[in-house]
């Protein structure tokens, strides 16, 4: 028998109040399909979008430029998802990968496949319908249609509305959030009414037989088959995704747990640093303390060199959760797993680094109760002692700090140093105290760098963090030079310009380095520089000057200074003066990397003046990666569409799927 | 040129300067000019009080700055003002007494002027050169 075409285009449209759609009605092929193979025959993207090996197949290679480019030259959007729909409806199936995980046209290809979409095969489109009227088109596409059975009848009226249960189950879910089969159940039954619509139409058409149902139970199939993909991709998505976030709280708890040893090693130190200060009040042998303070010196700089580490691991953790994130956001599992193994060997290096700390750490304990202490004394004793020092220190004024780079601080070294500190340990353990102001200030971006003023020559010195410097000159002129000059290494300058100044800014603020020029009005520096040192004896006082007779230098040291930086500056002096005074703040470029020291310890250190995790200055990355309340329970995956959506509201959990905020990690 | 400006220190000077312009190394120049003729005019109102001091003081600050950007010339007599304004012979070892360090520094001083000035003519034409 004939079919009614009214009756079929009542039920199209009944059918498609449904579903909200904007293909138009299926007459001969339809615009979507003459589209798509329109798309494939103009054949000029062959890397975004081709046919399969055997023609059988298409193969979108890179659904990205796919939607970007082709879609929107053919569609009225660039939506890849609109456009698998698409397909869906038109009963197109997405090949599943051979279990063998081989991935013939690439890790993001994806292949559809429609037995009446063929390479070359015009002829064969018009088979291609809406699933919905599926059925109608198989019955009056096939050939010698005769009377059915009226039992035939309403047995196939009833697999038909099975059918379209499973039909309207399956589209309603791709189209809504309504993701388990006992709500596509649900939804079937609350739709049944518009069934009843169709069968009696579709009975009354009537040119069912054997083979008719054949091909619908095919269909049903293919329905089913199609159901249960979609189920398997959401489980594995869903531990894809649970597995992630436990990557997260590990990470977390990596990094809290590094903080806490960071904080205690601090503490120890301090301690240490105290004792020994004490302890060596009763040695004043000059030679030791030049020992020891290079020592010292390599020291903090290996401080700073974990502490560089420790940051950078920082970066590229949050890095990696971000491109993690985006990844989630991109919804390709493969991708999902790359980044969870860099992760995950993120995580090791940190433990690494971690046990390192912690090796140190015991090793200091077992220092601290070899070392003898005594009784404190009066701090006068620790100023003359530095200035008892300072002579021989002065006596090679340009001393490069090459040795002390290059000799690592090894446990070994430790035992002899400790016991032989000058007071500078508990100045320059003070110092790097102090710097820790300035660090989380300039800690906030991700780059450690500080911003320099393009030079003729290649810059100098990269610092972890910026040197404080404190320029007393009376000579505008002077000031904007040697200003220039500080600024081309990379420091940042506090300018005072005469004597009285210079102590009130020094009373006031921490510096890494004071340039002290020796002729100034009002206040001289050496009359400043004794005001000074009584009460810091830590901060090194360089004098600027153009008298460096023997005389002179003598009198400087006796003032209290550290070094002197004749006029007129020269600016390599200038350079080895911040790498010897200001090497705790240096980048460890020079370095040989393969095994920093294990010499751990740090004082002063950024982390441990922060209180908690959630400190944003330093942190900015960390309270992103914090998951979400309910991200370990299996969270439902969203349909593409809804997913994208989520991406562009920055919705938190729930059925957004993904629980962590994308806006968090951007800074 | 050669004892005029110190090549070196003025292309450590010219260094510190971004590439193309000479913003930086410019303003350093002016601000010198600026500095060394107050700077003058002090010295010339300190002659006058016959204050030795005073001069000393101004032929050290002007030393330094001449010194900064590498004239050779200025810087020398500076010093050497400095030294006798400290009642010391021009290269500080003798002692001088008040009227001879005076008598000296009457000459010195349109002296040291002229060499200023000298290094003047060739700074400004410098920066023309550059500049154009």
């Amino acid at each position: 028998m004939q079919i009614q075409p009214s009756s079929i285009f009542n039920a199209t449209s009944t059918m498609s109040s449904l579903h909200t759609s904007n293909d138009s009605t299926p007459i001969g092929i339809p615009e979507f399909v003459k589209k798509l193979f329109r798309m494939l025959e103009q054949d000029s993207h062959t890397d975004i979008l081709i046919w399969g090996i055997d023609g059988k197949s298409f193969v979108v290679r890179d659904p990205n430029e796919f939607a970007r480019l082709i879609l929107p030259k053919h569609f009225k959007h660039c939506n890849f998802a609109s456009f698998v729909r698409q397909l869906n409806k038109y009963d197109f199936h997405k090949v599943r990968n051979p279990e063998d995980g081989q991935r013939p046209y690439g890790e993001q290809a994806w292949e559809f496949q429609h037995s009446h979409f063929q390479y070359n095969r015009r002829d064969l489109l018009d088979g291609i319908k809406r699933k919905t009227t599926a059925k109608s088109s198989v019955a009056r596409t096939s050939s010698s249609t005769t009377m059915t059975m009226p039992s035939t009848t309403t047995t196939h009226s009833s697999i038909i509305t099975n059918e379209q249960d499973n039909n309207e189950s399956l589209t309603s879910s791709s189209s809504s959030s309504n993701h388990t089969n006992t709500n596509a159940m649900n939804t079937s039954s609350s739709s049944s009414s518009s069934t009843f619509i169709l069968s009696p139409s579709l009975s009354k058409t009537a040119s069912m037989n054997k083979e008719e149902t054949d091909e619908l139970k095919t269909i049903v199939f293919h329905l089913q088959s199609q159901i249960q993909e979609l189920q398997h991709q959401h489980t594995s998505l869903t531990h894809h995704l649970q597995g992630l976030s436990h990557n997260y709280n590990g990470v977390m708890d990596t990094m809290s747990e590094l903080r806490k040893s960071m904080a205690s090693q601090d503490e120890l130190m301090n301690q240490v640093a105290t004792r020994v200060m004490i302890h060596h009040h009763q040695h004043h042998l000059v030679k030791q303390e030049q020992n020891s303070m290079d020592n010292v010196q390599q020291m903090l700089e290996s401080y700073g060199q974990v502490s560089l580490q420790s940051d950078r691991q920082m970066e590229q953790i949050s890095k990696h959760i971000e491109s993690l994130q985006q990844i989630l956001y991109s919804d390709t599992p493969l991708l999902l797993s790359s980044s969870y193994d860099v992760v995950q060997q993120q995580q090791q290096q940190q433990t690494q680094e971690q046990q390192k700390t912690e090796n140190k750490h015991h090793f200091l304990q077992q220092q601290q109760s070899s070392t003898a202490f005594s009784s404190s004394t009066s701090p006068t004793n620790t100023t003359t002692s530095t200035q008892n020092t300072t002579p021989t220190l002065c006596s090679q004024p340009y001393h490069t700090t090459d040795e002390s780079i290059n000799t690592t601080a090894t446990v070994v070294n430790y035992p002899e140093n400790l016991r032989n500190n000058v007071g500078i340990v508990s100045a320059a353990t003070t110092t790097a105290t102090s710097t820790h102001v300035t660090i989380p200030t300039t800690m906030m971006g991700t780059v450690p760098n500080t911003p320099r003023k393009r030079t003729r020559e290649p810059s100098v010195l990269p610092w972890s963090v910026p040197p404080r410097v404190l320029l007393v000159d009376d000579d505008s002129m002077f000031r904007q030079i040697s200003t220039r000059l500080l600024q081309l290494a990379g420091c940042i300058i506090d300018v005072a310009v005469d004597g009285v100044e210079a102590c009130n800014k020094i009373g006031s603020s921490e510096y890494d380095l004071v340039l002290m020029d020796i002729m100034m009005p009002k206040l001289d520096g050496i009359s400043a520089t004794r005001t000074i040192r009584q009460h810091d004896t830590w901060t090194p006082i360089i004098s600027m000057t153009s008298n460096t007779t023997d005389k002179d230098i003598h009198k400087y040291i006796i003032s209290g200074m550290t070094d002197v930086l004749p006029k007129p500056v020269d600016r390599s002096v200038l350079t080895k003066l911040l790498e010897r005074y200001c090497a705790h703040l240096k980048l460890t470029m020079q370095r040989n990397h393969q095994d920093y020291p294990t010499t751990v310890i740090m004082s002063g250190h950024p982390f441990s003046s922060l209180p908690t995790i959630e400190q944003p200055s330093f942190y900015a990355t960390a309270p992103s990666i914090v998951p979400m309340e309910g991200s370990s329970s299996p969270f439902i995956y969203p349909p593409f569409e809804q997913q994208q959506e989520n991406n562009n509201n920055n919705e938190e959990g729930g059925e957004g799927g993904v629980p962590v905020k994308r806006q968090r990690i951007i800074q | 040129m050669e004892d005029l400006i110190d090549t070196s220190t003025f292309d450590q000077l010219l260094d510190m300067d971004d590439e193309e312009d000479h913003e930086f190394s410019y303003s350093i120049v002016v601000n010198y000019f600026e500095q060394a003729e107050a700077t003058f005019k002090d010295m010339d109102a300190a002659l006058d009080k016959k204050d030795l001091s005073e001069l000393s003081r101004l032929g050290h600050f002007l030393k330094g700055s001449s010194a900064a950007i590498g004239l050779k010339k200025v810087k020398a007599s500076c010093e050497k003002i400095q030294n006798i304004g400290n009642c010391q012979d021009e290269v500080g070892v003798k002692d001088l007494d008040k009227t001879e360090a005076l008598k000296k520094l009457t000459q010195i001083l349109p002296r040291v002027k002229a060499e200023y000035t000298e290094a003047e003519e060739y700074l400004k034409n410098f920066y023309e050169q550059e500049t154009r």
